[in-house]
């Protein structure tokens, strides 16, 4: 397969098969450097990062609330990304980066809003509030919830990647809202300190900052490696079951 | 700190509790493989009486 294609509508035509190709050989090094720099991650945060004058121990869970969060975003972003192609080009790959980086989505989801309840309790003195950023990450978290159910359980397959992709694109619109919701409305939640526009990472201590850094690179390969392995399994699982009915079709001819 | 090392203790149960299911459906998709490689190596049609 020569690499580069030769028109755009080449290249939008085989855009899946090349995207997945390169997933696949990237796939041992993303897993062996998630494993490495989840390490470096923990010694910095147990060991090295100092405690939050105010906080104290508390304060330490930022480091897999914020990754997760954004892991959160970058999941869906895919999805919407996805979702767009899938309806446009209906390959099936399409459908399954979707849908693979919807799961992984969900579970970062999942993280990012118990983490913060188990921060929320002793900082805040509840596990939750009906503030705007923790309810419209809710509402986030069950959409891409319905979003696996309706994968899950409604049939025909077809006609489910295209519900499926609608409610990815649309879903995706509460992203935006999560993120601004701090400046929108006034919330309990934290401003924030990383992405302050006349003074990006300004909100913070440089040791807490890098620390950060290497959390977000962590849980970021985290998630490329589990997305790329689904991804995977779930083409696999597709070429197998068309090979079932290859066979299928031989041995009832051969009878 | 209980609910510094809990946050911590909760994000690794549920990313390796992921990851167990991850790896469970590989070791089926391997099982599927090798049935189904089994039975493209058996006899296809037109090969009974052959060698």
């Amino acid at each position: 397969m020569k690499w580069w294609p030769r028109s755009w509508g080449q290249f939008w035509s085989t855009l899946d098969g090349r995207t997945y190709h390169m997933m696949l050989s990237a796939r041992p090094w993303i897993g062996w450097l998630a494993v490495g720099s989840m390490v470096v991650v923990f010694a910095l945060v147990f060991w090295w990062v100092p405690l939050e004058a105010i906080q104290g121990y508390p304060q330490k869970i930022f480091y897999i609330h914020v990754p997760s969060a954004w892991v959160m975003y970058a999941a869906f972003a895919v999805v919407f990304g996805a979702s767009i192609l899938y309806l446009w080009k209906r390959s099936s790959l399409w459908d399954i980066f979707a849908r693979c980086a919807a799961e992984v989505g969900f579970l970062f989801t999942t993280l990012a809003l118990a983490t913060g309840m188990l921060w929320g309790k002793p900082i805040w003195g509840t596990y939750w509030t009906w503030d705007a950023r923790l309810t419209s990450t809710l509402i986030l978290w069950f959409i891409y919830g319905g979003y696996l159910l309706v994968r899950a359980f409604a049939r025909p397959e077809a006609d489910v990647a295209r519900l499926a992709a609608v409610i990815g694109i649309i879903g995706f619109l509460d992203v935006p809202i999560i993120h601004l919701s701090v400046l929108w409305w006034r919330t309990l939640h934290p401003q924030p300190v990383v992405m302050i526009v006349d003074d990006p990472g300004g909100g913070l201590p440089a040791s807490m900052l890098i620390t950060l850094l290497a959390s977000l690179l962590a849980v970021t390969l985290v998630f490329a490696w589990l997305w790329i392995q689904r991804v995977w399994q779930e083409r696999t699982a597709e070429n197998l079951a068309l090979l079932e009915v290859l066979l299928d079709r031989r041995e009832r001819g051969s009878r | 700190m209980i609910w510094y090392l809990a946050a911590y203790a909760m994000f690794w149960a549920v990313l390796f509790g992921y990851l167990l299911g991850v790896s469970t459906r590989q070791q089926k998709l391997v099982e599927r493989a090798e049935e189904l490689t089994r039975r493209l190596a058996g006899p296809g049609p037109g090969s009974e009486g052959g060698t």
